[in-house]
């Protein structure tokens, strides 16, 4: 969860619509987008969680393939490959969040999404 | 002399008690006039009568139950931790609507039940309606002068959708907040306005804090209170315009054939509403139906798996499912064709079938009352295209359920998924084909049947030795109902020069017309039905068998 979060807090169903977060590994060696590999930490990528179909949570991981499949509509997307979509209505790759580990040892985001997260729109562009 | 009208005269003054009461109100309401012209009433008779029955049935139980419902549902998203008697959920942060739910489900007495009739009766609602459309459909009873019913009855099916729609959102819980996002998805795909309208809806940023109550009187009072009035336009319709019959011996255009609404049909239809409030209540008993408290509350980053709306949203969710996703970006904007291309298709398609009265009549250029119901058969382009459009929406109902089908008959969802792809276009188009070669093979029966007889199944042995089956002539009855259809000729749009030779001005919707005509009434789209001079050259020969 973001720093300074928590459920309590009135807007966090609309924070939590757009921050939810997949955090996977895998070998650094199968991930075969360059620029994923750069946004990773030893092969742990964290991709957005909502589906850029129509915003429900992805959930289906299928830890063989990579692949992750959205329960809603099922868009499959591949998490090995900048979270391209190999299969169903999403029309676009699953936004990645930059992440490295800090000098404790966590993982932390070097920052926010560089696009936006979800379902496309007009002004989306 | 005198005796006599002395007791007539006391039993004039001492009038039982009802007749006073009937009396008393005559003189306020005109009962014996309303009674006097629709007691009498008569209504036809046919199991397919009752589909629409089904519906209003159905419609009283939802709003006697949604009633009850309102009096315990609490529409807010103001979030709560749940500290009810369902312990699996307590310490759970949960907006009051789920809560409240929760409270319906466990707390309120007869809540469950009622909720769970309320659920069912809306699924039975839809079910019912669905079937009465076609049943209308496919018997032609659509046809003047009922376009404007036909018209009704399709909006309430529409609004009965939104309706169901509003409904299963309002508790708040993790599959109907999953099919809100979905909506919010669907408002961003529209272009220039999708976000405003997005925004406009849910008050801000999904899920925001404001949709349940909005949702709320939309779903108790605007969506109900529409169709309510419709409801009633429809009934008033059905009996201004008196109940259309099937094709039989005696009925005319002119008559109608059946029971009177007092004492008989009032019987059957009081009895029948009973019986659908039972079955609707057994089934409720009996079958649990949206159980949230095992689904849980909202929370947008979290989802299920076997996510699947209502049946009846089936269709635009195959729709959704099964598009590719296009996505276009130019000039600094982004048109979301892979959600906004099946947001449109969705009503497009339901209103081909709604608009259909229309387009017939244009084509047939038919202007004249029908009362006599059509049999599928006697019109097979028409009949073919009814099924065609079932086909589409059946191939999309699989496509809607996708994930249930893949993992139940344990098939590829790709694989699924590119099925219904091209069966929604490749489906009706044999659909159409098939059902009208069996339409004119039925009529061809019918024109056999007519000519020759029912086959008996018996064999006789003639004196030579030849085998023959005794086929027997049909009653009077059955030679009516065979043949009193009209076979009309197409549309002809005439000779193309006038007497003068001069080139007649033709307009492009004329040839359409004539064209789609006789695609309904030309020379392979009938079955010639049998003439009369034809039945008696041969029941008037001999050895006929």
């Amino acid at each position: 969860m973001p720093e300074g979060m928590s459920e309590e807090q009135h807007d966090f169903q609309t924070e939590i619509a757009k921050a939810a977060l997949m955090l996977v590994r895998l070998q650094p060696e199968n991930i075969k987008d360059k620029r994923e590999l750069d946004w990773s930490h030893e092969g742990i990528v964290a991709f957005s969680k909502i589906c850029t179909h129509v915003g429900c949570p992805i959930n289906l991981y299928e830890q063989q393939t990579h692949h992750v499949l959205c329960p809603c509509h099922q868009s499959t997307f591949d998490l090995s490959d900048g979270g391209r979509v190999i299969f169903g209505p999403a029309g676009h790759a699953l936004p990645q969040l930059r992440i490295r580990a800090n000098d404790q040892g966590y993982l932390e985001a070097m920052g926010d999404f560089s696009e936006p997260v979800g379902p496309a729109y007009w002004e989306r562009g | 002399m005198s005796t006599t009208s002395d007791g007539a005269a006391q039993r004039r003054g001492k009038a039982p008690a009802g007749e006073r009461v009937a009396d008393w109100a005559d003189g306020r309401l005109g009962i014996y006039s309303l009674a006097k012209a629709n007691m009498r009433k008569i209504f036809p008779d046919h199991w397919s009568f009752m589909l629409g029955e089904v519906c209003l049935y159905s419609f009283i139980i939802i709003i006697l139950t949604g009633v009850y419902l309102t009096l315990f549902f609490h529409p807010s998203m103001a979030e709560v931790t749940y500290e009810g008697p369902y312990v699996p959920m307590q310490g759970v942060r949960m907006s009051e609507a789920f809560q409240s739910t929760l409270d319906i489900s466990f707390e309120v007495r007869g809540g469950l039940l009622i909720r769970q009739i309320h659920h069912w009766a809306a699924l039975v609602f839809l079910a019912g309606m669905f079937t009465h459309m076609m049943r209308v459909f496919f018997t032609g009873a659509f046809r003047k002068p009922r376009e404007i019913n036909w018209l009704f009855g399709f909006l309430l099916f529409f609004l009965g959708m939104l309706t169901g729609f509003t409904g299963y959102s309002l508790p708040d819980d993790l599959l109907s907040g999953t099919g809100l996002r979905f909506i919010e998805g669907v408002f961003l795909s529209i272009p220039v306005v999708g976000t405003y309208i997005s925004m406009f809806v849910f008050g801000g940023e999904f899920p925001g804090t404001d949709l349940i109550a909005r949702l709320y009187p939309v779903h108790v009072l605007l969506l109900p209170g529409i169709m309510l009035g419709l409801l009633v336009a429809h009934l008033i319709l059905v009996f201004y315009h008196k109940h259309t019959q099937y094709p039989g011996a005696g009925k005319t255009e002119k008559n109608v054939v059946g029971m009177p609404l007092l004492p008989v049909y009032m019987a059957k239809a009081g009895g029948f509403f009973f019986l659908v409030f039972g079955v609707i209540a057994a089934l409720s008993a009996i079958a649990t139906i949206n159980p949230i408290w095992t689904i849980g509350p909202y929370r947008p980053d979290q989802v299920s798996t076997g996510a699947q709306p209502d049946w009846y949203m089936g269709f635009a969710e195959g729709l959704v499912r099964v598009m590719p996703g296009w996505e276009i970006t130019a000039w600094g904007h982004t048109l979301v064709l892979g959600v906004f291309i099946p947001i449109v298709l969705f009503p497009l398609v339901l209103f081909a079938i709604g608009l259909y009265p229309f387009i017939e009549s244009w084509i047939t250029g038919d202007k004249r009352e029908h009362h006599i119901l059509d049999r599928p058969r006697n019109a097979p382009t028409r009949t073919a295209f009814g099924v065609a459009w079932m086909t589409a929406y059946f191939v999309m109902l699989v496509g809607g359920g996708n994930d249930l089908w893949a993992t139940h008959f344990h098939l590829s969802i790709n694989s699924i998924t590119w099925f219904v792809r091209i069966a929604f276009f490749v489906g009706p188009v044999l659909a159409f084909i098939a059902t009208k070669r069996i339409c004119l093979g039925l009529q061809r029966r019918d024109k056999d049947k007519v000519l020759h007889g029912r086959e008996t199944g018996i064999i006789k042995r003639l004196p030579h030795g030849e085998f023959i089956e005794v086929h027997e002539p049909l009653a009077q009855e059955q030679l009516h109902t065979l043949t009193q259809h009209e076979q009309p000729e197409p549309y002809e749009i005439g000779p193309e020069v006038d007497e003068n030779g001069v080139k007649r001005k033709i307009k492009r919707s004329q040839k359409l017309r004539s064209k789609l005509s006789k695609g309904y009434y030309g020379e392979n789209n009938v079955i010639p039905k049998p003439t009369r001079e034809e039945y008696h050259e041969i029941t008037s020969g001999h050895g006929h068998h």
